[in-house]
């Protein structure tokens, strides 16, 4: 399978060479890639370099130092985890919720769609606050839980509670509008010359939207790993234990521990670069497959 | 690349006929079929022809399993095919727009029917191999097996997803559109290819379209529906020159169509009695319903002709027809000019039914 997928990258041919028909005057063209370039740097590339440089500034010895640093080795490992644990729940709910969307009719089609958005419109910390309300000591469940012995507030369950809320959207966002163009005739297809469901599902629907499915699974990734309002709620920020990274690094920044800060907060933006550089490969080497 | 008949490609057991019988679907509550009956032969090859909205489709999707009858049966043969599940219909299904695996060579798509089958029924890869390079061939696409579907002329893809459907041994075959997206050259040639395919496989098949001239140059029989309810099925023959609905009369073909008044067994179009060679009708207002070449230019003061004036001619792919305004009940008519025969338009015409059907309205 992997091979066959290799080769509708390769044959899907050289991109079209774009010749503009239109010629904006020269001077507006310029005009405006100039504006977009300083405003990118000034807004996006300097503050990016300024954390590397604030990182870097006390030297490699102190940098290396302040990773190595319990509580914030703690912080990073949290954060992996809760990614690791959050992005495949909503690798999951993300196809669950596209699939009932884009394959059945049924009533209250479009409240689940906005039901979808909502971590989107709601402020992060509304979220956490909500995920207090529910499972605090003072909560609606939590104390039946404690009692049971589950801790969720103020320890991992509610980290990985409100970062899987916050970053719901972003995989069933990116599959909705791809399944609804693709429709349902390749599936019924697959049914008609006898594959089970589960079997059209794998050997059909997937392939099918496997780019998108990644695209929006690296975006989930992305903000899983950098969320702050919701986790800051919910963690009760507890070092070296319910500390994640985001949460680390603004501890660190109010002790005024710069150097340590910046050195953590350049891993972040790391990560931060790494899934972006991810999507441009994705996008440069299967772009025409994602348009499919 | 069309050889002599391979035994492997042909159905697998003597065709089974299909029985619908008393078919209704209701999408809450707008009913898209209103109680449908039909009897298809085996190895017979039928035309589902209506407009759109006629239920067409959902008919062929009700066969295929791919929609759930509200009420009434379908029998394949013998069997009770309601009670089956998709998969188990075993029908070979060819989507509108072909619905081809696009992360697929045309290899793995003809393939795929063979490969998702449980293990114990499933073909050796060998005889796979052998089975998808001859039906393949079957269709013409001999050498394109590597290609994928995205690198294929609509056509192709056509013939493809053909292939794809009969590498199951389907037990009939059902065809949604499947010329609807094609130019019209490519229309006609697959259209006579489809013919000999049908001949060769001896499946017994079904398609839809809402081409008349597809179906009637396609099909064994045409089963014309409108509005859910089945309102016609015989022979091309049958349904051009009997149709038994005013609404078949002027779906399989160009009509004319005057509002008469029967009155004692003569029928009047306005005050003027026309002689029209129909059978003896009940009176009362009527419908009278003919073809453009059901009519007969003469002079315009011949007795019993039905005066006119030329409001303009026009040329059609088969000839030329001139529109003309009738000088009671201003009706316009079309009718077909004999080559060599020029009109000008404001020219005066007189025009005698030959031929016409008669259709009780109110």
């Amino acid at each position: 399978m992997a091979s066959v997928s290799l080769n509708t990258g390769r044959l899907a041919g050289p991109r079209a060479v774009s010749r503009r028909a239109t010629t904006e005057a020269l001077l507006a063209r310029w005009l405006l890639i100039a504006i977009t370039l300083c405003f990118l740097a000034l807004f996006l590339l300097l503050p990016l370099l300024a954390v590397f440089s604030q990182a870097f500034a006390a030297g490699l010895e102190t940098y290396w130092a302040a990773l190595r640093e319990p509580d914030a080795l703690a912080a990073v490992r949290l954060t992996l985890l809760v990614a690791a644990i959050a992005v495949p729940l909503n690798l999951v709910f993300g196809i669950a919720a596209s699939w009932a969307i884009t394959k059945f009719e049924f009533r209250g089609k479009s409240f689940l769609i906005t039901l979808i958005d909502l971590p989107f419109s709601v402020s992060p910390v509304v979220a956490g606050l909500i995920y207090v309300l529910l499972f605090g000591a003072q909560g609606y469940i939590g104390p039946f839980l404690k009692s049971q012995g589950l801790q969720i507030v103020f320890a991992l369950p509610g980290i990985v509670l409100a970062t899987v809320f916050v970053t719901f959207p972003f995989v069933a966002r990116e599959l909705i509008p791809l399944m609804q163009q693709q429709g349902t005739s390749d599936e019924e297809a697959a049914l008609t010359l006898g594959a089970s469901g589960f079997t059209a599902f794998r050997t059909v629907t997937l392939p099918n939207i496997r780019w998108a499915l990644l695209y929006g699974v690296l975006l989930c990734n992305a903000r899983a790993m950098g969320e702050f309002g919701a986790v800051s709620v919910v963690s009760g920020r507890i070092r070296g234990m319910t500390n994640t990274m985001p949460l680390q690094v603004e501890i660190l920044y109010n002790e005024y521990n710069i150097v340590a800060a910046f050195a953590v907060a350049s891993l972040l933006a790391l990560l931060a670069l790494l899934t972006l550089a991810g999507k441009s490969i994705l996008e440069w080497r299967y772009g025409d497959s994602l348009d499919a | 690349m069309v050889t002599a008949s391979t035994p492997s490609l042909n159905a697998a057991r003597p065709p089974a006929g299909i029985r619908i019988v008393g078919v209704a679907k209701d999408f809450g509550g707008d009913a898209a079929l209103r109680g449908v009956d039909l009897d298809i032969a085996p190895g017979e090859l039928v035309a589902l022809l209506g407009p759109s909205g006629s239920g067409k489709t959902t008919l062929l999707r009700i066969i295929a399993g791919l929609e759930d009858a509200s009420a009434g049966q379908v029998f394949f043969g013998a069997d009770d095919a309601t009670r089956l599940s998709v998969q188990e219909r075993r029908v070979g299904f060819v989507f509108q727009h072909y619905a081809l695996f696009r992360h697929m060579s045309v290899f793995d798509n003809v393939a795929y029917g063979l490969k998702v089958r449980p293990r114990a029924q499933r073909p050796s890869k060998a005889e796979i191999r052998e089975r998808v390079l001859s039906l393949i061939d079957l269709v013409q696409l001999g050498g394109l097996e590597r290609r994928y579907p995205s690198q294929l002329s609509g056509g192709q893809r056509q013939r493809v997803a053909l292939a794809r459907a009969l590498a199951v041994e389907p037990r009939v075959l059902l065809l949604d559109e499947p010329f609807g997206a094609l130019d019209a050259k490519v229309r006609k040639d697959l259209r006579r290819w489809l013919r000999e395919i049908h001949d060769r496989t001896g499946h017994t098949t079904v398609f839809v379209t809402h081409d008349q001239d597809e179906a009637m140059e396609l099909a064994d029989r045409v089963a014309i529906l409108n509005k859910g309810r089945l309102e016609q099925v015989g022979t091309a023959d049958e349904v051009y020159e009997a149709p038994a609905s005013a609404f078949v009369m002027s779906f399989v073909g160009d009509t004319v169509n005057l509002p008469v008044v029967v009155r004692g067994g003569r029928i009047f179009f306005g005050d003027a009695p026309l002689e029209a060679d129909v059978a003896d009708a009940p009176d009362g207002p009527a419908a009278l319903y003919l073809r453009p070449s059901n009519l007969a230019l003469t002079r315009c003061d011949e007795g019993g002709a039905l005066g006119g004036t030329v409001v303009a001619v026009r040329r059609t792919a088969n000839g030329r027809r001139a529109e003309v305004l009738t000088d009671v009940g201003a009706a316009t008519v079309e009718v077909e000019l004999p080559s060599g025969k020029t009109l000008a338009a404001g020219e005066r015409v007189g025009l005698h039914i030959l031929k016409a059907r008669l259709f009780p309205t109110g």
